[in-house]
């Protein structure tokens, strides 16, 4: 973004990100469709295997990736402002935060794996396990994307453009907004 | 509407108190019908919520706030639908 161009309608971040986040959407949906119907058809396995899940790690994750979200946001108002330096420690503060969920998932899927359910145990343990996985994977990859905005900004890449930041932010937000309609799908409808 | 740090804390804040009431309202003796509508609407909002502010879309061109927009709305309503029906 030209920074001259601050309050004229227009997209923040590169076109074909916004394209991508949209097909990403998609193939996020059908899945939630997918579990949905799934768990209208076999309402007791669903709720012994929901049962079994720890609903306080899912709100401790829905926690951390808003409060990512939020971080992220922030690091694109001082990039917008001219204060790369401030931009880029705002995203190291957003990678951060969002660790939590990694270290949260991950005690999570060892602790069914401990008593011994895995992808093959049911339909809803496979749903469960692919969909949470896919996920997880997006957030890896965002952690990804972060690090080089935030190298970038600290070396005063964003200078006259900083579609760049906007455009990892973007991708970041997306991948919070699918972990929103997660948390309640798998955690708290029962 | 020009973004300000205060919207931005202003809108974590809203979505912290949505995430816990959606959290909380898994614990009520409610219908399952109501408890759908009811977390499915804080999913609705909130994601409304990070498409305009987060995202920045309030202010971009009317096709892609809109897409995202819609597109939050069949998901909400598709889940919605199948888990109720």
């Amino acid at each position: 973004m030209n920074k001259s161009v601050v309050g004229q309608k227009r997209l923040p971040g590169d076109l074909a990100i916004w394209i991508f986040i949209l097909a990403e959407l998609t193939v996020f949906a059908a899945l939630f469709i997918v579990f949905s119907v799934s768990k209208s058809l076999n309402v007791e396995m669903f709720a012994e295997g929901q049962a079994t899940l720890h609903p306080l790690m899912g709100l401790i994750n829905t926690l951390s990736l808003i409060t990512s979200s939020f971080f992220v946001a922030k690091s694109v108002l001082f990039a917008s402002q001219g204060q790369l330096a401030k931009s880029a420690q705002w995203v190291w503060i957003g990678i951060a935060t969002a660790s939590i969920y990694i270290v949260t998932k991950f005690i999570e899927y060892q602790s069914l794996m401990a008593l011994g359910y895995n992808l093959r145990t049911n339909i809803f343990y496979t749903l469960y396990f692919f969909i949470t996985f896919f996920h997880f994977m997006h957030v890896l990859m965002g952690i990804v994307i972060l690090i080089v905005v935030a190298n970038k900004a600290r070396k005063g890449g964003y200078e006259s453009d900083i579609t760049g930041v906007e455009t990892g932010a973007s991708y970041w937000h997306m991948v919070d907004m699918v972990w929103v309609v997660l948390f309640p799908l798998i955690y708290v409808i029962k | 509407m020009q973004l300000t740090s205060r919207k931005l804390t202003g809108t974590w804040l809203l979505l912290i108190a949505l995430t816990l009431t959606s959290a909380g309202l898994g614990s009520l003796e409610l219908s399952e019908e109501l408890l759908v509508f009811l977390v499915l609407l804080t999913v609705l909002i909130k994601n409304y919520q990070i498409i305009d502010v987060f995202m920045e879309l309030k202010n971009a061109p009317l096709l892609w706030r809109g897409l995202m927009q819609c597109f939050t709305l069949f998901i909400v309503v598709a889940v919605g639908v199948t888990l109720i029906i």
